[in-house]
């Protein structure tokens, strides 16, 4: 019995990693051009935000003058 | 008793919580544009330092959330100093009790969808009031407020009520914000978009901050960004050069290289796995010989699991906090309460750092030496991080909007049916699938994370990875609409030419 219920302990996570290395196996994976055609897009947008953001941030300065 | 229903209380406080309108009309492209810069902007404002503290006491705080800022967008000693969990905590505890069932809310009615927004509303204003009381209390604020030696003088009332005001207040403002998001003025889900904002700024600020900074316990002083501070600092000298480079990597008062090479590298993983998809010939039943493909994404989820896991262990550690200082105020023998936690400061950043106990277990380490020396926590830090986001995803791809059974519907609302198969097995087909690719998805989100935070990311690569996630989410729904109103926009007509 109890051999059984380690056993049902163990299934789970080798089912798991069964069905998840299967899944990415049929996957569509992004090819070279694809990715870095991604990874510019999302780049420029996210350094953009981020300059934009720490320009306001910048704005901080002489206010933390004034208040502090 | 028997038509009771826990969220019929929220009722009584309809009246006074305060409430974005819906819009009255469709809110235009250009509109949605403005209100998500505005309030983004009015979100960065939020980091103004809060009155009544010395200068610089964002690195005067001896701080034991020094692991968990950067991905709520807590600022050490701002208004944000709650950021954004309460109400990320408040969210996740709504949708999980309904998800799972615990209260009895049918989101079909409108009625019982105002409510459930309201309930989580007043949660989070809830937490806020609680984590400030608790923060307050536990004297966290006592080694900057101005003009105040704790050693010799009483206790500050008048300053911690005005504290208190400061934070809390500032949270409701963040949650109302939130809701504007949520209402459908701007784009995305507001926690999601604040979050991805505070990364990409903190992301620009670590590498080229320019503010100069002094050190503590030292009569230097070095600029916030690691780069620009190693620019700043540049020398012919090899030996000197040699220092430098070592301090930009391993500094710890403020960002170092390293983390932002791992931040760096998350990006990169996290973009690719993002394109991970299984794509399921779809065809019309209206119309024939319409083919098309329904892409699973491998990140079904998003990083919503990743999110959920730090939010579960922040609001832990925190709790674990006010916990341990609350017995040592009440003269509990430290032995008792070291078995809760024992913080120990660090001289170069001020923070907290555990050294043993239950907390120092679901914490991170702040360097890769450091995790290495202690295999234990590292390795109940890893597997709780995994197990926690692998349980919530599998729960959450049947609870939430997007599970087998609702996105089947959609499909036969739509006239849409998997190629080969009949009508009735697509639910049957779609749950072979998506609980899979959630699962799947949400264990190698976590590892990455893992990894990042073993070799010392300090949350930032957790961060940037919810960041870059929630950043796909709000461009997809732009690009939707921006396709939906056919270009027509004043702000494509003004910056078409860039």
């Amino acid at each position: 019995m109890a051999s059984e219920g380690l056993e049902k302990f163990t299934e789970v996570p080798v089912e798991f990693f069964k069905d998840g290395s299967a899944f990415v196996k049929k996957c569509t994976k992004p090819d070279s051009k694809e990715y870095f055609k991604i990874i510019r897009a999302v780049g420029v947008g996210f350094i953009m935000m981020g300059v934009v953001g720490y320009a306001v941030k910048l704005v901080h300065i002489p206010i933390r003058y004034l208040i502090v | 008793m028997s038509g009771f229903r826990l969220l019929d209380l929220i009722k009584f406080f309809l009246p006074i919580l305060p409430e974005v309108e819906f819009p009255y009309e469709r809110i235009s492209f250009d509109e949605r544009i403005v209100f998500t810069v505005g309030s983004g902007i009015i979100f960065l404002f939020g980091q103004l330092p809060i009155y009544g503290l010395v200068s610089n006491a964002q690195f005067k705080i001896e701080d034991p959330f020094f692991n968990y800022r950067n991905v709520f967008a807590m600022e050490k000693g701002s208004l944000l100093e709650l950021g954004l969990l309460p109400a990320i905590t408040a969210a996740f505890i709504w949708q999980l009790a309904v998800g799972l069932k615990l209260i009895n809310v049918n989101l079909g009615l409108v009625q019982d969808r105002e409510l459930f927004q309201s309930g989580q509303k007043l949660t989070s204003f809830l937490l806020a009031i609680g984590y400030a009381a608790g923060l307050i209390y536990s004297g966290y604020y006592d080694s900057v407020i101005q003009g105040y030696d704790p050693l010799t003088d009483g206790l500050p009332i008048g300053w911690y009520v005005f504290i208190f005001f400061q934070i809390v207040g500032w949270s409701f403002f963040t949650t109302l914000l939130i809701e504007i998001f949520d209402k459908g003025y701007s784009f995305g889900s507001g926690i999601l978009c604040f979050l991805t904002l505070q990364t990409a700024t903190n992301f620009v600020r670590d590498l080229v901050g320019l503010e100069i900074f002094p050190i503590i316990n030292s009569n230097k002083s070095e600029s916030y960004g690691a780069l620009f501070n190693l620019i700043r600092s540049f020398s012919f000298d090899l030996t000197v050069l040699k220092q430098n480079i070592l301090n930009a990597f391993t500094r710890s008062q403020f960002p170092n290289l390293t983390q932002f090479y791992i931040s760096l590298l998350s990006i990169f993983v996290v973009i690719g796995l993002q394109n991970f998809r299984i794509e399921i010939p779809i065809r019309s039943t209206k119309v024939r010989a319409m083919n098309n493909v329904y892409p699973i994404r491998l990140l079904y989820c998003g990083a919503l699991p990743l999110l959920f896991t730090y939010t579960i262990i922040t609001n832990i550690q925190i709790f674990g906090y006010f916990l341990v200082n609350i017995l040592t105020k009440f003269n509990i023998s430290s032995e008792l309460v070291a078995l809760l936690g024992k913080y120990q400061i660090e001289a170069f950043s001020n923070d907290l750092q555990l050294k043993s106990g239950v907390l120092f277990y679901l914490s991170n380490s702040s360097t890769f030496i450091s995790s290495i020396l202690s295999p234990i926590r590292s390795v109940i830090y890893v597997a709780f991080v995994v197990i926690i986001s692998t349980w919530f995803a599998q729960q959450w791809s049947y609870i939430s909007g997007a599970s087998p059974k609702d996105t089947s519907k959609q499909f036969k609302e739509q006239g849409i049916s998997i190629a080969g198969k009949r009508d009735v097995s697509i639910t049957k087909e779609l749950s072979r699938v998506i609980p899979v690719a959630a699962v799947s998805g949400a264990f190698s989100l976590s590892v990455l994370a893992v990894a990042g935070e073993i070799l010392g990311g300090l949350g930032k690569g957790v961060s940037i990875i919810v960041g870059v996630c929630s950043a796909f989410g709000i461009l997809e729904e732009f690009m939707i609409e921006y396709q939906q109103t056919g270009g027509n926009s004043q702000f494509s007509g003004a910056f078409g030419g860039l």
